[in-house]
């Protein structure tokens, strides 16, 4: 069973299912959480905080995110191409939505590693 | 909260799965391992300041050229009566008294001694018991027996033959001898070498004891205060003494029967008796 990124703030509760979280960019001090229906939410939490979370309140295999530098969460269920060269990550459920994002080379070279050391296992 | 942002652009990790690619900060071994690094450290060093404390408070302390000098047991006295000859002196403000036993002769021994025994003229504890497990420090030779090994004190006493060998020295064929010829020795801080001061690591005050020579003769000086381990070796050295090593000082039980039969004693006895491996240097009548 999915776990859930539980936010918390003095006036509001944000509660994401892991598995409808796309994606977290950094913006500053806020971040924008991306869900697969499309919702962009901003949130006054640093992106490290929400990896703090993620790494706290998720206790399913299934759910697994990469920190990708400095302003990249992303929901490793849903990265359907990767292309170094062009710094480009497209997450999609090859369905329903389609996001392209940009990252640095070297960090997706690495994800691309991660992906093939584990189609090998 | 914890945040976590220690993070380059060319960097990715693995966010909740235990062989992430880097783990957080509180995952992390070394971060541990320093930690524990850390604490091992202050464990240390409070041990350290702790085998201090003890070797002050001293009923049962711790822990140090062979130079050794052979005495006779006692003075002789022409009516053969065996007694201690006490007398007070004060040297530097340090008051001590001075016990000479006469027609007596010095035996160790393991276990309190018997104060109803009036062949005992005079006793107190001889080498120092381990607060932490109870044994004694260092070699300690009984009848020939080796109960203790190890030299955490130079200086040392041997019974052969009844004579007495009083000196410093981190090894001595006397030990040797002490087990071949069935004596007995015992290990304890030196205090007075050839006639100078030793100085020693405790540090604190406590009432003082010690087995000297002078002029041949074997003599025990307790001091009626509390003295540094300085300020009472310098005494003793100033006192003329020649040699001299260090009996358990502070609460250690000690007593010595006057010519009237009166025990006097010193120290606590329940204490004492509390330490199965409490020794005793006595003075018996021959």
């Amino acid at each position: 069973m999915s776990g859930f990124l539980t936010l918390i703030n003095a006036n509001e509760l944000f509660r994401f299912s892991a598995d409808s979280l796309v994606y977290v960019s950094s913006d500053g001090n806020y971040s924008e959480i991306v869900t697969r229906d499309g919702a962009k939410r901003t949130v006054t939490v640093q992106l490290g905080v929400i990896e703090d979370l993620l790494n706290r309140q998720l206790r399913s295999k299934d759910d697994e995110f990469m920190r990708i530098g400095k302003s990249l969460i992303v929901n490793l269920n849903f990265v359907h191409y990767i292309n170094p060269a062009k710094k480009q990550i497209v997450l999609s459920d090859s369905h329903t939505f389609s996001h392209s994002l940009e990252a640095s080379k070297e960090a997706l070279k690495q994800l691309k590693d991660f992906f093939e050391n584990n189609v090998k296992k | 909260m914890i945040h976590i942002d220690d993070i380059n652009d060319d960097e990715i990790r693995l966010i909740n799965r235990e062989d992430a690619t880097q783990n957080p900060w509180y995952r992390r071994w070394w971060i541990w391992a320093i930690v524990a690094a850390a604490l091992l450290l202050v464990v240390l060093i409070i041990g350290l300041l702790r085998r201090d404390t003890v070797q002050t408070d001293e009923f049962i302390t711790e822990d140090i050229v062979e130079e050794s000098v052979s005495v006779a047991p006692s003075v002789v006295q022409e009516d053969g009566a065996a007694a201690v000859s006490v007398s007070d002196t004060t040297i530097n403000d340090v008051q001590l008294r001075l016990y000479t036993p006469v027609n007596v002769v010095p035996e160790l021994r393991l276990g309190m001694p018997d104060t109803t025994d009036l062949s005992i003229v005079l006793a107190l504890q001889a080498a120092d018991i381990r607060a932490d497990n109870r044994q004694i420090v260092g070699a300690f030779v009984l009848n020939g027996e080796l109960l203790s090994r190890g030299m955490s004190k130079k200086g040392f006493c041997a019974i052969i033959g009844g004579e007495v060998h009083l000196g410093m020295a981190e090894s001595t064929s006397l030990l040797e001898e002490a087990i071949e010829k069935e004596g007995s020795f015992f290990r304890q801080y030196p205090l007075v070498s050839g006639g100078k001061m030793v100085e020693n690591r405790p540090k604190g005050k406590a009432e003082r004891r010690a087995l000297c020579e002078k002029d041949g003769q074997l003599l025990v000086v307790r001091s009626l205060g509390r003295e540094s381990f300085h300020d009472f070796a310098q005494a003793l050295a100033d006192l003329g003494l020649e040699q001299a090593i260090y009996l358990t000082g502070g609460v250690a039980y000690g007593f010595c029967r006057d010519d009237q039969q009166m025990l006097n004693s010193w120290g606590d006895a329940s204490t004492a008796a509390k330490f199965e491996n409490a020794n005793f240097i006595v003075w018996k009548k021959k």
